[in-house]
């Protein structure tokens, strides 16, 4: 397993959203989270990311403990999130987005964050059309896509995404969720997807976990009928 | 129209001055959401200790590379003791907190020295040239227009060109992206105060030679200008800093120059910073609507 | 801030912005807004009945410690009294407003100048009164007219109307925005008291106007003396902004200052016109300060740019933070420490074996120092408790946010969720 999570509390100023997560994730696998708004979807990722402390319970990523990790280095064990709503930096060019996915590196001459890129730039066309404009001039859907470039650039062992699909038209959105088993395929790349859009997750996901009342209620395949 | 001229050159050249100082205060502004009121004191401080060291050795240009060594340890000495404890949102108390700092730093600095004018040297002579009978500037002023001019495009190019500066940016205006990709907000807020008290100190060290000289207070006259000019400019704005500094040079000397009357520069800056206020409050290159926080 | 026991005021669209109206001078006048859920039962005449008695009862106080305090002292009392005015009213600005000015000495130049000058104006169109003869004084022989008694007020008045003026140019020029530029504004307003006072001419620059203020009357005698006499006018200048200040805080001004200083979205929905509210704050302030000034310059007969300096700005700072930025009581507690210190600092200095020179250095720079260092550690004291009991009570606890971070930085936490 590349992510063991027991027993997972985490919430906001007191009060506990997630009561008890129980989740694995292994390897090379796109494991889709639903459930109802509030349920503690995004707090259980902002919660593996770094961005939340939990107050109870053990994750395990790669055999080590992450809890006290700080978020900032995260990044560097392999964890990437890419947040639902503000995902870019706004002043930043498209380019420099990209490349903040890849400054973790010690990588003087950006070798490896320059390949990572270009890959990036294969895989969401509009991107590289408007590589040297201001992030802020883009529209919804290219925003997303250069949210998701900035995560894959840092090469990520387990992206997070958080509600790829929210406020994108239907094509845009089987666009992008159908890269994630591909992603799966080439780059072994474990996916954890936060979604509401429940038909469209199954339909790629190779399970499905449900989040209900901060716990996790019952795990599957994705059989959708 | 010689008269116009020579008004013209010499606020450029105290416009870059401005710029500079405008400058320091907007990285500041854009990486921790407050106006420092201790830079100019922080500045004229670094510029006491240059200048002590310059007058038994290396005089001004060994001045003009130490005032920001001092400069920027003193600026990272105040963020990370007094106003990191405060929290991201406290600002009317980082203001207060720095304006203690002023009151100490200005205080100490009058019990170590005295309060009378200590004047500066020029490195080079002040002496207005006067080419084919027109009188134009000094080589000094011309030495500031250059000092000043490298140390605007080297920030530049730091933050434009550099890892360190895409870093430093993508702090500044989007904190939880930036740790998300593995950069500590922290250590850049903390480089960001030291470049840019450092850069006040670079200020400092150009423009007191042409006055009255160095004393504690000597650097409010020049901080609440650039405030005038990041104001005039927009606070998020490094360019507008920069232009702004320029503009507000020109206007000062014009004001002063036709009239003759030093007196009067405080005025036009109180003028100049009410008409911004009134007419463009979010300043002229700034991207959005005035920050209502 | 609208509290339970006032709901009926809080919600609603019958909140119009026609706040204020004349019928709704918001300085608690009158019986007949009581049945408006405006105060505890006992309604808004009583608390004004109150408040003049306690004003009464201070400036009564205040002729007492004016017999016991040694002749000495007088005059430090009676700059005590004249700055508290304006200590009070930058406490309302900077504790129930949330504004920031650091330029107040300047507010009270321009109430101490105009004062001044309207003083030698009616002394100039002869409102005078000849001295008594047979009376002691001290320049008898120079038997001058003195102005006359009733010239004094409408001069304060006069000084209290500039600064309110300037006051609400500076105000609007930022009412609208908010961070640094108020404070800036009155940073660069504060710094150009000497070089106008020297190009406006009738102002005399450096050396300063002489003020022809009225003297004590005859009938008092020496029992009183022109210096005590002199405390208790100030005495009941400042009374008299206190008790203002009071109404205002106590009524419709202050609860919508608390309101805006709280949240200032929800106080928007109430109904609250924030930056009419916000500009009223530092007008009031402004005149408060103005008839501060315009007192100071009755004490000394003189008026001198040097006084209304960028220090004095910062030491009613202080005062107003040291005071706990809080209430009235918290400014006494505070003017008297700004007052105090540099006397003090002045008698321990001369008490020490050093030289003229840096006897002088010390004196001067030695209360600044320690005024600020106070200003800093207080500042960083007191909000460090704030912050804790903000954290504790309801902030997001859980979230990683970057000011509780062991790295720590003063950075806004981009990460917390409405």
């Amino acid at each position: 397993m590349l992510l063991e999570v027991h027993g997972l509390h985490a919430g906001y100023g007191g009060a506990d959203v997630l009561r008890g997560v129980d989740l694995s994730v292994p390897a090379a696998a796109v494991v889709a989270v639903l459930g109802a708004n509030g349920a503690g979807k995004t707090t259980l990722l902002r919660t593996l990311c770094g961005l939340l402390r939990p107050s109870g319970g053990t994750i395990t990523f790669d055999g080590k403990d992450l809890a006290t990790v700080p978020v900032e280095h995260r990044v560097r064990r392999g964890i990437a999130l890419v947040p639902d709503g503000r995902g870019v930096v706004e002043e930043l060019t498209v380019a420099e987005n990209l490349r903040l996915g890849g400054l973790w590196r010690r990588d003087p001459a950006g070798v490896r964050t320059a390949a990572a890129v270009a890959e990036v730039y294969e895989l969401f066309e509009p991107l590289a059309r408007r590589r040297g404009l201001a992030a802020h001039h883009l529209s919804g859907g290219e925003r997303r896509m250069l949210a998701i470039g900035r995560a894959l650039v840092a090469r990520p062992r387990l992206l997070l995404l958080d509600e790829p699909s929210l406020g994108l038209a239907p094509p845009l959105v089987a666009a992008i969720l159908t890269l994630l088993p591909r992603l799966r395929e080439t780059a072994g790349l474990a996916v954890l997807l936060v979604e509401q859009n429940v038909r469209a997750a199954l339909a790629i996901a190779d399970t499905a976990v449900i989040v209900t009342d901060g716990r996790i209620a019952t795990a599957g395949t994705g059989a959708v009928s | 129209m010689d008269r116009f001229l020579f008004l013209t050159i010499d606020g450029l050249a105290s416009g870059a001055v401005y710029a500079v100082f405008a400058l320091s205060l907007v990285l500041i502004w854009r990486a921790a959401r407050i106006v420092n009121f201790a830079q100019g004191a922080i500045s004229v401080a670094a510029a006491y200790v240059a200048w002590s060291v310059g007058t038994h050795v290396g005089g001004w240009w060994l001045g003009l590379a130490l005032a920001p060594l001092v400069g920027a340890a003193l600026g990272v000495g105040l963020q990370r003791t007094a106003l990191r404890r405060l929290g991201p949102d406290r600002h009317l108390e980082a203001m207060i907190v720095a304006l203690g700092v002023v009151m100490v730093v200005q205080a100490v600095l009058g019990m170590v020295y005295g309060l009378q004018y200590e004047p500066m040297a020029t490195p080079v002579s002040d002496d207005v040239l006067v080419v084919g009978g027109v009188s134009t500037t000094s080589p000094y002023r011309l030495l500031v227009v250059a000092v000043a001019a490298s140390l605007v495009v080297a920030v530049a190019l730091l933050f434009a060109r550099t890892r360190l500066g895409l870093r430093l940016r993508a702090a500044a205006t989007a904190a939880e992206i930036a740790r998300l990709s593995g950069i500590s907000v922290a250590r850049m807020t903390t480089i960001a105060w030291g470049l840019a008290t450092g850069l006040a100190a670079f200020a400092a060290m150009l423009v007191l030679p042409t006055g009255l000289g160095l004393t504690p207070t000597a650097m409010d006259g020049v901080f609440i200008t650039a405030f005038t000019a990041t104001v005039l400019g927009g606070l998020d704005s490094p360019l507008g800093a920069v232009l702004g500094g320029l503009a507000v040079g020109l206007v000062l000397d014009y004001a002063t120059g036709y009239a003759s009357d030093p007196n009067l520069a405080p005025l036009a800056v109180l003028g100049l910073l009410l008409a911004v206020l009134l007419v463009r409050p979010r300043g002229i290159f700034s991207p959005g609507p005035a920050r209502r926080v | 801030m609208a509290g339970p026991q006032r709901s009926g005021r809080g919600a609603g669209p019958q909140r119009s912005g026609r706040e204020a109206g004349p019928e709704r001078s918001g300085r608690g006048a009158g019986p007949q807004r009581s049945g408006r859920g405006s105060g505890p039962a006992v309604g808004t005449g009583n608390t004004l009945a109150r408040h003049t008695g306690l004003a009464a009862a201070v400036v009564a106080v205040g002729v007492g410690l004016s017999y016991a305090l040694p002749s000495s002292r007088l005059f430090g009392f009676s700059q005590f009294v004249a700055y508290l005015a304006a200590v009070a009213g930058l406490t309302v600005l900077i504790g129930l407003s949330g504004q920031l000015s650091i330029g107040h000495a300047g507010l009270m130049a321009v109430g101490g100048y105009a004062m001044a000058l309207t003083q030698n104006l009616l002394y100039d169109q002869g409102f005078t009164v000849a001295p008594a003869p047979g009376t002691s004084r001290v320049f008898a022989a120079v038997a001058e007219p003195t102005a006359a008694p009733w010239t004094l007020p409408i001069s304060l008045l006069a000084g209290v109307l500039a600064a309110l003026a300037v006051g609400g140019v500076l105000a609007l020029a930022t009412a609208a925005l908010r961070g640094p530029y108020l404070a800036g504004l009155t940073l660069a307003f504060g710094l150009v008291v000497v070089p106008a006072s020297a190009v406006i001419s009738p102002l005399r620059g450096e050396q300063g106007l002489r003020v022809r203020v009225p003297r004590m009357p005859d009938g008092l005698g020496p029992a009183v003396g022109e210096t005590r006499w002199r405390a208790w006018v100030a005495l009941v200048a400042t009374a008299v902004v206190l008790l203002l200040l009071a109404n205002l805080v106590r009524g419709r001004l202050g609860r919508n200052l608390r309101a805006v200083r709280d949240d200032e979205v929800a106080a928007a929905l109430c109904g609250i016109p924030v930056a009419r509210t916000r500009v009223l704050a530092f007008v009031v302030s402004a005149g408060t300060a103005g008839m501060a000034g315009g007192v100071y310059v009755y004490l000394t007969s003189t008026v001198l740019p040097g006084y209304f300096g960028l220090s004095l700005s910062l030491f009613l700072l202080v005062a107003v933070v040291l005071g706990g930025s809080g209430g009235l009581a918290g400014a006494a507690w505070g003017t008297l420490f700004i007052v105090a210190v540099p006397i003090a600092t002045t008698e321990v200095v001369g008490g020490l074996h050093v030289g003229p020179v840096l006897a002088a250095r010390l004196a001067g720079n030695l209360p600044l120092a320690l005024l600020g260092l106070a200003l800093v550690v207080v500042a960083l004291a007191r909000l460090r408790d704030h912050a804790a009991v903000r954290r504790f009570v309801g902030r997001r606890r859980g979230e990683v946010s970057e000011a509780r971070d062991d790295t720590g930085s003063a950075r806004p936490a981009h990460g917390i969720r409405q």
